[in-house]
Protein backbone atom coordinates (compact mmCIF):
# COMPACT_ATOMS: atom_id res chain seq x y z
CA UNK A 1 0.00 0.00 0.00
CA UNK A 2 2.70 2.52 0.94
CA UNK A 3 5.08 0.90 -1.61
CA UNK A 4 4.49 3.33 -4.18
CA UNK A 5 6.15 6.15 -1.86
CA UNK A 6 9.69 4.90 -2.38
CA UNK A 7 10.89 5.29 -5.82
CA UNK A 8 13.56 2.07 -4.83
CA UNK A 9 10.68 -0.48 -5.69
CA UNK A 10 10.27 1.29 -9.05
CA UNK A 11 13.59 1.40 -9.64
CA UNK A 12 14.16 -2.33 -8.31
CA UNK A 13 11.19 -4.11 -9.58
CA UNK A 14 11.94 -7.93 -8.40
CA UNK A 15 13.23 -6.24 -4.58
CA UNK A 16 12.02 -7.68 -1.28
CA UNK A 17 13.67 -5.64 0.85
CA UNK A 18 13.53 -7.25 4.55
CA UNK A 19 16.56 -6.04 5.72
CA UNK A 20 14.96 -2.94 7.66
CA UNK A 21 16.66 -3.50 10.71
CA UNK A 22 20.11 -2.57 9.04
CA UNK A 23 18.33 0.59 6.87
CA UNK A 24 14.98 1.54 5.68
CA UNK A 25 14.36 2.65 2.17
CA UNK A 26 13.63 6.73 1.98
CA UNK A 27 10.23 8.11 0.78
CA UNK A 28 9.80 10.41 -2.21
CA UNK A 29 9.30 13.24 0.19
CA UNK A 30 12.28 12.69 1.93
CA UNK A 31 14.69 12.82 -0.84
CA UNK A 32 12.75 15.59 -2.69
CA UNK A 33 12.82 17.86 1.01
CA UNK A 34 16.79 17.39 0.47
CA UNK A 35 16.93 17.81 -2.74
CA UNK A 36 14.81 21.10 -2.43
CA UNK A 37 16.93 22.27 0.43
CA UNK A 38 20.39 22.25 -1.89
CA UNK A 39 18.53 23.63 -4.87
CA UNK A 40 16.63 26.24 -3.14
CA UNK A 41 17.98 27.10 1.03
CA UNK A 42 21.45 25.42 1.05
CA UNK A 43 23.54 27.47 3.47
CA UNK A 44 25.57 26.82 6.28
CA UNK A 45 23.47 27.76 9.81
CA UNK A 46 24.48 29.77 12.68
CA UNK A 47 25.13 33.67 12.41
CA UNK A 48 24.25 33.89 8.60
CA UNK A 49 23.86 37.78 8.08
CA UNK A 50 21.73 37.19 5.00
CA UNK A 51 18.04 35.27 3.79
CA UNK A 52 19.75 32.04 2.88
CA UNK A 53 21.51 31.89 5.92
CA UNK A 54 18.26 33.13 8.43
CA UNK A 55 16.60 30.06 6.29
CA UNK A 56 18.84 27.29 6.67
CA UNK A 57 18.76 28.21 11.07
CA UNK A 58 15.35 28.59 10.97
CA UNK A 59 14.96 25.04 8.89
CA UNK A 60 17.56 23.77 11.25
CA UNK A 61 16.08 25.04 14.74
CA UNK A 62 12.35 23.92 13.40
CA UNK A 63 13.29 20.11 13.20
CA UNK A 64 14.59 20.19 16.44
CA UNK A 65 11.49 21.15 18.01
CA UNK A 66 9.68 18.32 15.07
CA UNK A 67 12.54 15.44 16.85
CA UNK A 68 11.59 16.95 20.75
CA UNK A 69 8.17 16.62 19.52
CA UNK A 70 8.30 12.97 17.97
CA UNK A 71 9.64 11.75 21.40
CA UNK A 72 7.80 14.22 23.62
CA UNK A 73 11.19 16.04 25.17
CA UNK A 74 11.62 19.62 25.10
CA UNK A 75 13.50 21.09 21.89
CA UNK A 76 16.61 22.15 24.30
CA UNK A 77 16.86 18.84 24.86
CA UNK A 78 17.61 17.05 21.39
CA UNK A 79 20.87 17.00 19.87
CA UNK A 80 21.83 15.92 16.60
CA UNK A 81 24.54 13.26 16.18
CA UNK A 82 25.58 11.02 13.17
CA UNK A 83 23.72 8.06 14.24
CA UNK A 84 22.71 6.16 17.11
CA UNK A 85 26.36 5.08 17.67
CA UNK A 86 27.39 8.06 17.87
CA UNK A 87 24.77 9.26 20.74
CA UNK A 88 25.81 6.32 22.76
CA UNK A 89 29.44 7.08 22.83
CA UNK A 90 28.55 10.55 23.31
CA UNK A 91 27.27 9.64 26.54
CA UNK A 92 29.65 7.06 27.43
CA UNK A 93 32.14 9.99 26.94
CA UNK A 94 30.52 13.52 28.10
CA UNK A 95 28.61 12.03 30.50
CA UNK A 96 30.23 8.81 31.87
CA UNK A 97 33.70 9.80 31.74
CA UNK A 98 32.89 12.95 34.14
CA UNK A 99 30.31 11.46 36.56
CA UNK A 100 32.08 7.61 36.87
CA UNK A 101 34.71 6.70 39.14
CA UNK A 102 36.87 3.93 40.27
CA UNK A 103 34.35 0.92 42.16
CA UNK A 104 31.33 2.46 40.37
CA UNK A 105 29.40 0.08 38.72
CA UNK A 106 27.53 0.23 35.04
CA UNK A 107 24.70 -2.34 34.26
CA UNK A 108 24.61 -3.18 30.23
CA UNK A 109 22.16 -5.54 29.30
CA UNK A 110 23.53 -9.14 27.16
CA UNK A 111 20.94 -8.20 24.64
CA UNK A 112 22.02 -5.05 23.72
CA UNK A 113 23.82 -4.04 19.95
CA UNK A 114 27.35 -3.21 20.04
CA UNK A 115 26.64 0.52 20.09
CA UNK A 116 25.25 0.29 23.43
CA UNK A 117 28.28 -2.34 24.84
CA UNK A 118 31.35 -1.14 23.41
CA UNK A 119 31.22 1.79 24.87
CA UNK A 120 30.90 0.53 28.39
CA UNK A 121 33.46 -1.51 27.95
CA UNK A 122 35.68 1.03 27.19
CA UNK A 123 34.83 2.98 29.69
CA UNK A 124 35.20 0.17 32.50
CA UNK A 125 38.42 -0.55 31.37
CA UNK A 126 39.11 3.09 31.16
CA UNK A 127 38.18 4.12 35.05
CA UNK A 128 38.20 0.48 36.28
CA UNK A 129 34.36 0.56 36.67
CA UNK A 130 32.09 -2.92 37.23
CA UNK A 131 30.60 -3.75 34.46
CA UNK A 132 27.08 -6.11 35.68
CA UNK A 133 25.15 -7.85 33.08
CA UNK A 134 21.29 -8.15 32.77
CA UNK A 135 20.71 -11.74 31.26
CA UNK A 136 17.94 -12.17 29.34
CA UNK A 137 15.44 -15.54 29.90
CA UNK A 138 16.52 -18.37 27.56
CA UNK A 139 14.45 -16.84 24.57
CA UNK A 140 16.12 -13.77 24.92
CA UNK A 141 13.73 -11.74 26.75
CA UNK A 142 15.00 -9.20 28.94
CA UNK A 143 12.42 -9.16 32.33
CA UNK A 144 12.88 -5.62 34.66
CA UNK A 145 12.36 -8.09 38.00
CA UNK A 146 15.94 -9.50 37.16
CA UNK A 147 17.44 -6.09 37.14
CA UNK A 148 16.41 -5.18 40.63
CA UNK A 149 19.34 -7.45 42.45
CA UNK A 150 21.85 -5.93 39.98
CA UNK A 151 21.21 -2.56 41.46
CA UNK A 152 23.52 -1.79 44.44
CA UNK A 153 24.86 2.02 45.94
CA UNK A 154 27.55 1.92 43.53
CA UNK A 155 25.45 1.86 40.42
CA UNK A 156 25.62 4.91 38.08
CA UNK A 157 23.95 3.80 34.82
CA UNK A 158 21.62 1.29 33.47
CA UNK A 159 22.69 0.96 29.60
CA UNK A 160 19.45 -0.70 27.28
CA UNK A 161 17.77 -1.19 24.18
CA UNK A 162 14.04 -0.66 23.84
CA UNK A 163 13.65 -2.77 21.35
CA UNK A 164 16.13 -5.98 20.28
CA UNK A 165 18.08 -5.64 17.01
CA UNK A 166 18.00 -8.98 16.26
CA UNK A 167 14.83 -10.34 18.20
CA UNK A 168 12.70 -7.34 17.80
CA UNK A 169 11.07 -7.82 21.33
CA UNK A 170 9.85 -5.00 22.89
CA UNK A 171 11.68 -4.25 26.82
CA UNK A 172 9.52 -2.92 29.59
CA UNK A 173 12.15 0.29 29.78
CA UNK A 174 8.80 2.44 31.42
CA UNK A 175 9.29 -0.33 34.29
CA UNK A 176 12.67 0.26 35.02
CA UNK A 177 12.37 3.65 36.66
CA UNK A 178 10.79 2.12 39.62
CA UNK A 179 13.00 -0.09 39.98
CA UNK A 180 15.68 2.63 40.14
CA UNK A 181 13.74 4.72 42.91
CA UNK A 182 15.14 7.90 44.21
CA UNK A 183 18.67 6.50 43.42
CA UNK A 184 20.67 8.93 41.17
CA UNK A 185 21.09 6.36 38.35
CA UNK A 186 21.03 7.01 34.86
CA UNK A 187 18.70 5.04 32.03
CA UNK A 188 19.95 4.86 28.97
CA UNK A 189 18.41 3.91 25.99
CA UNK A 190 19.20 2.46 22.18
CA UNK A 191 15.74 3.52 20.53
CA UNK A 192 17.22 2.25 17.30
CA UNK A 193 15.28 -0.27 16.56
CA UNK A 194 11.59 1.41 18.11
CA UNK A 195 11.21 4.90 16.35
CA UNK A 196 10.23 3.08 13.30
CA UNK A 197 7.65 0.48 14.71
CA UNK A 198 6.06 2.09 18.12
CA UNK A 199 5.31 5.43 19.90
CA UNK A 200 8.73 6.63 21.75
CA UNK A 201 7.64 8.59 24.42
CA UNK A 202 10.52 10.17 27.12
CA UNK A 203 8.06 11.17 29.67
CA UNK A 204 6.66 7.61 29.85
CA UNK A 205 9.76 5.97 29.78
CA UNK A 206 11.85 8.49 32.40
CA UNK A 207 14.76 7.63 30.79
CA UNK A 208 18.23 9.85 30.93
CA UNK A 209 19.46 9.73 27.80
CA UNK A 210 17.86 8.30 24.24
CA UNK A 211 19.10 7.61 21.10
CA UNK A 212 18.15 6.92 18.07
CA UNK A 213 18.86 6.91 13.71
CA UNK A 214 16.61 8.83 10.97
CA UNK A 215 17.85 5.72 8.61
CA UNK A 216 15.89 3.58 10.00
CA UNK A 217 12.69 5.07 10.29
CA UNK A 218 12.93 6.08 6.54
CA UNK A 219 15.04 9.28 6.73
CA UNK A 220 18.70 10.11 5.74
CA UNK A 221 21.65 8.18 6.60
CA UNK A 222 24.07 10.37 8.42
CA UNK A 223 22.21 11.66 11.16
CA UNK A 224 20.79 10.64 14.76
CA UNK A 225 19.34 12.16 17.42
CA UNK A 226 20.33 12.25 21.18
CA UNK A 227 17.96 12.98 23.98
CA UNK A 228 19.52 14.02 26.70
CA UNK A 229 16.89 15.12 29.65
CA UNK A 230 17.61 18.74 30.86
CA UNK A 231 18.76 18.22 34.44
CA UNK A 232 22.05 15.87 33.03
CA UNK A 233 23.23 18.50 31.10
CA UNK A 234 25.03 20.60 33.49
CA UNK A 235 26.76 16.90 34.34
CA UNK A 236 28.23 16.72 31.18
CA UNK A 237 31.83 18.25 29.44
CA UNK A 238 32.03 18.39 26.00
CA UNK A 239 32.65 15.49 23.50
CA UNK A 240 34.00 17.32 20.31
CA UNK A 241 35.25 20.93 20.24
CA UNK A 242 35.35 23.19 17.68
CA UNK A 243 33.07 26.09 15.94
CA UNK A 244 29.52 26.70 17.07
CA UNK A 245 29.56 25.01 20.79
CA UNK A 246 31.43 28.02 22.30
CA UNK A 247 30.52 31.51 23.61
CA UNK A 248 34.27 33.20 23.66
CA UNK A 249 37.48 31.37 23.37
CA UNK A 250 40.46 33.36 24.19
CA UNK A 251 44.52 32.00 24.06
CA UNK A 252 43.84 30.90 27.53
CA UNK A 253 40.71 29.55 28.11
CA UNK A 254 36.87 29.31 26.97
CA UNK A 255 33.66 29.28 27.74
CA UNK A 256 31.60 26.73 25.99
CA UNK A 257 27.74 27.00 25.71
CA UNK A 258 25.31 25.84 28.12
CA UNK A 259 22.86 24.22 26.22
CA UNK A 260 22.74 21.21 24.00
CA UNK A 261 24.09 23.24 21.40
CA UNK A 262 27.77 22.62 22.82
CA UNK A 263 27.55 18.47 21.59
CA UNK A 264 26.93 20.06 18.11
CA UNK A 265 30.39 21.43 17.19
CA UNK A 266 31.29 22.04 13.16
CA UNK A 267 28.89 22.27 10.48
CA UNK A 268 26.50 19.88 11.25
CA UNK A 269 24.24 17.68 8.48
CA UNK A 270 21.42 20.27 7.59
CA UNK A 271 20.33 18.66 4.28
CA UNK A 272 19.71 15.72 6.21
CA UNK A 273 17.98 17.18 9.56
CA UNK A 274 15.77 18.87 6.63
CA UNK A 275 15.05 15.49 5.33
CA UNK A 276 14.91 13.43 8.83
CA UNK A 277 11.98 15.91 10.01
CA UNK A 278 10.77 15.30 6.46
CA UNK A 279 10.77 11.41 7.70
CA UNK A 280 8.94 12.45 10.82
CA UNK A 281 6.31 14.14 9.12
CA UNK A 282 5.85 11.01 6.93
CA UNK A 283 5.13 8.67 9.90
CA UNK A 284 3.18 10.97 12.14
CA UNK A 285 0.96 11.43 8.73
CA UNK A 286 0.36 8.02 8.33
CA UNK A 287 0.58 7.16 11.85
CA UNK A 288 1.83 4.46 14.66
CA UNK A 289 -1.76 3.09 14.83
CA UNK A 290 -1.82 2.30 11.48
CA UNK A 291 1.73 1.58 10.98
CA UNK A 292 1.48 -0.85 13.94
CA UNK A 293 -1.87 -2.62 12.65
CA UNK A 294 -0.28 -3.68 9.11
CA UNK A 295 3.17 -5.17 10.50
CA UNK A 296 1.29 -6.94 13.38
CA UNK A 297 -0.49 -8.72 10.46
CA UNK A 298 2.47 -9.13 9.35
CA UNK A 299 4.68 -10.97 12.07
CA UNK A 300 1.81 -12.90 12.59
CA UNK A 301 1.31 -14.37 9.42
CA UNK A 302 5.44 -14.81 9.21
CA UNK A 303 5.08 -16.95 12.77
CA UNK A 304 1.64 -18.67 11.54
CA UNK A 305 3.42 -19.88 7.58
CA UNK A 306 7.39 -20.84 9.93
CA UNK A 307 4.91 -23.62 11.29
CA UNK A 308 4.55 -24.97 8.62
CA UNK A 309 8.20 -26.14 8.45
CA UNK A 310 9.81 -28.15 11.05
CA UNK A 311 13.76 -27.10 9.86
CA UNK A 312 13.06 -23.44 10.98
CA UNK A 313 14.00 -22.46 14.49
CA UNK A 314 12.64 -19.25 15.04
CA UNK A 315 14.81 -17.17 17.65
CA UNK A 316 12.47 -14.64 18.20
CA UNK A 317 9.54 -15.05 20.08
CA UNK A 318 6.11 -13.62 18.52
CA UNK A 319 4.50 -11.75 21.38
CA UNK A 320 5.86 -8.10 21.73
CA UNK A 321 7.30 -8.10 18.65
CA UNK A 322 7.51 -5.30 16.17
CA UNK A 323 8.45 -7.09 12.81
CA UNK A 324 12.26 -8.19 13.46
CA UNK A 325 12.08 -11.78 13.33
CA UNK A 326 15.78 -14.11 13.88
CA UNK A 327 15.67 -17.57 12.69
CA UNK A 328 17.47 -20.63 11.59
CA UNK A 329 17.05 -23.20 8.75
CA UNK A 330 18.89 -26.03 10.85
CA UNK A 331 21.47 -27.56 9.16
CA UNK A 332 21.84 -24.85 7.02
CA UNK A 333 24.70 -21.94 7.38
CA UNK A 334 23.21 -18.74 7.73
CA UNK A 335 25.20 -17.02 4.95
CA UNK A 336 24.30 -20.29 2.78
CA UNK A 337 21.16 -19.66 3.23
CA UNK A 338 21.33 -15.83 2.61
CA UNK A 339 22.72 -15.89 -0.37
CA UNK A 340 19.85 -18.61 -1.72
CA UNK A 341 17.63 -15.93 -0.56
CA UNK A 342 19.76 -13.22 -2.26
CA UNK A 343 19.43 -15.33 -5.27
CA UNK A 344 15.83 -14.62 -5.46
CA UNK A 345 15.72 -11.38 -5.03
CA UNK A 346 15.06 -11.14 -1.12
CA UNK A 347 17.14 -9.10 1.04
CA UNK A 348 17.69 -9.95 4.60
CA UNK A 349 20.98 -10.37 6.77
CA UNK A 350 23.15 -13.13 7.85
CA UNK A 351 25.34 -13.36 10.40
CA UNK A 352 25.44 -12.03 14.13
CA UNK A 353 24.12 -8.66 14.00
CA UNK A 354 26.42 -6.94 16.10
CA UNK A 355 25.28 -8.36 18.89
CA UNK A 356 27.59 -11.17 19.31
CA UNK A 357 26.86 -11.36 23.73
CA UNK A 358 23.38 -11.99 22.81
CA UNK A 359 24.27 -14.61 20.52
CA UNK A 360 26.92 -16.15 22.71
CA UNK A 361 24.12 -16.44 25.58
CA UNK A 362 21.93 -18.01 23.01
CA UNK A 363 25.03 -20.73 22.23
CA UNK A 364 24.63 -19.41 18.41
CA UNK A 365 26.98 -18.22 16.49
CA UNK A 366 24.76 -16.64 13.59
CA UNK A 367 21.35 -16.21 12.77
CA UNK A 368 19.25 -15.28 9.78
CA UNK A 369 16.59 -11.85 10.46
CA UNK A 370 14.27 -10.39 8.37
CA UNK A 371 12.72 -7.10 9.63
CA UNK A 372 10.25 -5.58 8.35
CA UNK A 373 9.30 -2.15 7.39
CA UNK A 374 5.69 -0.30 6.39
CA UNK A 375 6.14 -0.96 2.49
CA UNK A 376 5.82 -4.82 3.33
CA UNK A 377 3.13 -6.30 1.75
CA UNK A 378 1.28 -10.07 1.86
CA UNK A 379 3.09 -10.22 -1.74
CA UNK A 380 6.66 -9.95 -0.26
CA UNK A 381 6.04 -12.68 2.24
CA UNK A 382 5.00 -14.85 -0.51
CA UNK A 383 8.27 -14.59 -2.44
CA UNK A 384 9.77 -15.24 0.87
CA UNK A 385 8.07 -18.72 1.57
CA UNK A 386 8.65 -19.62 -2.08
CA UNK A 387 12.37 -19.25 -1.33
CA UNK A 388 11.84 -21.08 1.93
CA UNK A 389 10.69 -24.12 -0.05
CA UNK A 390 13.50 -23.30 -2.95
CA UNK A 391 16.01 -24.35 -0.05
CA UNK A 392 13.93 -27.34 1.73
CA UNK A 393 14.23 -28.58 -2.10
CA UNK A 394 18.04 -27.80 -2.81
CA UNK A 395 18.83 -29.41 0.83
CA UNK A 396 16.01 -31.77 0.99
CA UNK A 397 15.16 -30.87 4.53
CA UNK B 1 29.21 -26.26 -11.07
CA UNK B 2 27.00 -23.58 -9.99
CA UNK B 3 26.80 -22.38 -6.38
CA UNK B 4 23.36 -23.98 -6.26
CA UNK B 5 24.82 -27.01 -8.11
CA UNK B 6 27.38 -27.68 -5.94
CA UNK B 7 24.64 -26.74 -2.84
CA UNK B 8 22.01 -29.77 -4.45
CA UNK B 9 25.11 -32.35 -4.81
CA UNK B 10 26.63 -32.04 -1.64
CA UNK B 11 23.48 -30.85 0.43
CA UNK B 12 23.78 -31.26 4.09
CA UNK B 13 26.55 -33.63 3.77
CA UNK B 14 30.11 -33.57 4.26
CA UNK B 15 32.26 -32.54 1.19
CA UNK B 16 36.12 -34.48 0.01
CA UNK B 17 38.39 -34.37 2.93
CA UNK B 18 36.22 -33.38 4.92
CA UNK B 19 36.70 -34.23 8.44
CA UNK B 20 40.07 -35.03 10.85
CA UNK B 21 42.82 -36.62 9.74
CA UNK B 22 43.62 -39.49 12.10
CA UNK B 23 47.45 -39.16 11.27
CA UNK B 24 48.80 -35.95 10.53
CA UNK B 25 52.07 -33.90 10.76
CA UNK B 26 50.84 -30.30 11.14
CA UNK B 27 47.65 -28.43 11.85
CA UNK B 28 45.99 -25.34 10.91
CA UNK B 29 43.59 -23.07 12.92
CA UNK B 30 42.40 -20.04 10.57
CA UNK B 31 39.30 -17.77 11.22
CA UNK B 32 37.62 -16.02 8.95
CA UNK B 33 37.53 -12.22 9.13
CA UNK B 34 34.92 -11.24 11.24
CA UNK B 35 31.90 -13.79 11.15
CA UNK B 36 32.94 -16.53 13.78
CA UNK B 37 33.40 -19.09 11.06
CA UNK B 38 36.59 -21.32 11.69
CA UNK B 39 38.23 -24.22 10.13
CA UNK B 40 41.47 -26.65 11.28
CA UNK B 41 43.53 -28.07 8.28
CA UNK B 42 45.57 -31.20 9.13
CA UNK B 43 48.50 -32.01 7.15
CA UNK B 44 50.11 -35.06 6.22
CA UNK B 45 53.48 -34.53 5.01
CA UNK B 46 56.49 -36.68 3.83
CA UNK B 47 59.44 -34.99 2.89
CA UNK B 48 58.91 -32.42 0.43
CA UNK B 49 55.26 -33.85 -0.62
CA UNK B 50 51.76 -33.46 0.99
CA UNK B 51 50.56 -36.80 0.72
CA UNK B 52 46.86 -35.62 2.64
CA UNK B 53 45.01 -33.14 3.66
CA UNK B 54 41.81 -32.63 6.15
CA UNK B 55 39.43 -30.08 7.38
CA UNK B 56 36.77 -29.91 10.09
CA UNK B 57 35.26 -26.89 12.22
CA UNK B 58 32.34 -24.09 11.73
CA UNK B 59 31.76 -22.73 8.65
CA UNK B 60 29.63 -22.44 5.46
CA UNK B 61 29.21 -23.95 2.33
CA UNK B 62 31.73 -21.69 0.31
CA UNK B 63 34.61 -21.85 3.28
CA UNK B 64 34.28 -25.72 2.92
CA UNK B 65 34.00 -25.90 -0.59
CA UNK B 66 36.94 -24.07 -1.14
CA UNK B 67 38.82 -25.75 1.40
CA UNK B 68 38.00 -28.95 -0.33
CA UNK B 69 38.66 -28.04 -3.91
CA UNK B 70 42.05 -26.28 -3.06
CA UNK B 71 43.06 -29.64 -1.17
CA UNK B 72 42.14 -31.70 -4.02
CA UNK B 73 44.39 -29.53 -6.31
CA UNK B 74 47.08 -29.88 -3.63
CA UNK B 75 47.21 -33.43 -2.53
CA UNK B 76 50.58 -34.98 -3.83
CA UNK B 77 51.78 -32.05 -4.75
CA UNK B 78 54.93 -30.47 -2.87
CA UNK B 79 55.11 -27.79 -0.66
CA UNK B 80 56.63 -25.58 -2.89
CA UNK B 81 53.51 -25.62 -5.25
CA UNK B 82 52.09 -23.90 -2.75
CA UNK B 83 53.38 -20.47 -3.72
CA UNK B 84 51.71 -20.85 -7.28
CA UNK B 85 48.11 -20.45 -5.66
CA UNK B 86 46.70 -16.77 -5.37
CA UNK B 87 43.94 -15.42 -4.79
CA UNK B 88 42.82 -15.01 -8.45
CA UNK B 89 43.60 -18.63 -9.23
CA UNK B 90 41.37 -19.51 -6.11
CA UNK B 91 38.44 -17.63 -7.41
CA UNK B 92 38.87 -18.73 -11.08
CA UNK B 93 38.74 -22.60 -10.00
CA UNK B 94 35.70 -22.53 -8.11
CA UNK B 95 33.97 -21.46 -11.31
CA UNK B 96 31.69 -19.01 -10.08
CA UNK B 97 31.23 -15.59 -9.44
CA UNK B 98 30.72 -14.60 -5.48
CA UNK B 99 29.70 -11.42 -3.99
CA UNK B 100 32.43 -9.17 -2.22
CA UNK B 101 30.89 -9.70 1.10
CA UNK B 102 31.48 -13.69 0.98
CA UNK B 103 35.11 -13.50 -0.68
CA UNK B 104 36.14 -13.85 2.34
CA UNK B 105 34.76 -16.83 2.83
CA UNK B 106 36.16 -18.52 -0.42
CA UNK B 107 39.68 -16.92 0.28
CA UNK B 108 39.97 -18.32 4.22
CA UNK B 109 41.61 -21.65 3.02
CA UNK B 110 43.81 -19.85 0.63
CA UNK B 111 45.13 -17.80 3.84
CA UNK B 112 45.51 -21.37 6.09
CA UNK B 113 47.76 -23.22 2.82
CA UNK B 114 49.63 -20.43 2.85
CA UNK B 115 50.33 -20.01 6.70
CA UNK B 116 50.93 -24.12 6.09
CA UNK B 117 53.61 -23.17 4.17
CA UNK B 118 55.36 -20.03 5.86
CA UNK B 119 55.49 -22.50 8.97
CA UNK B 120 57.00 -25.28 7.38
CA UNK B 121 59.46 -23.61 5.47
CA UNK B 122 60.92 -21.53 9.17
CA UNK B 123 61.07 -24.96 10.72
CA UNK B 124 63.69 -26.19 7.69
Amino acid sequence: MYKKDFLIFKNNKDLVYLDNAATAQKPRVVIDAMNDFYTHNNANVHRGFYGLGEKADAFYEDARATFAGFINAKQGEIVFTKNTTEGLNLVAHAWGRSRCKEGDEVIVSLIEHHSNFLPWQLLAKEKKLTLRFWKPDRFGVLHVKDLESLITSRTKAICVTYVSNVLGCVVSVENIKESIGKKNIALIVDAAQAVPHIPVDVQRLQCDFLSFSLHKMYGPMGLGVLYIKENRLAEMKPFMVGGGMATSVGISGVKYLASSHVFEAGTPPVAEVVGGAEAVRYINHIGFDAIQKHEHGLVKEIFHRFEEYSFIRTLSSKENNIGVVAFDILGVHPHDAASLFAERGIALRAGHHCAMPLHTFLGIKASLRLSLGLYNDKKDIDRFFDAVRDIKRIFNL
Amino acid sequence: MTYQHYLEKYKLGKLPFEGRLEKYTKKIKQVSGSCGDGLTFYFLVEGEVIKDIGFDGYGCFLLRLSASLLAKQIIGKSIQTLLEFNEERVLKFLGFSVNSAREQCVLMPLKAFQNFHDQQKATR
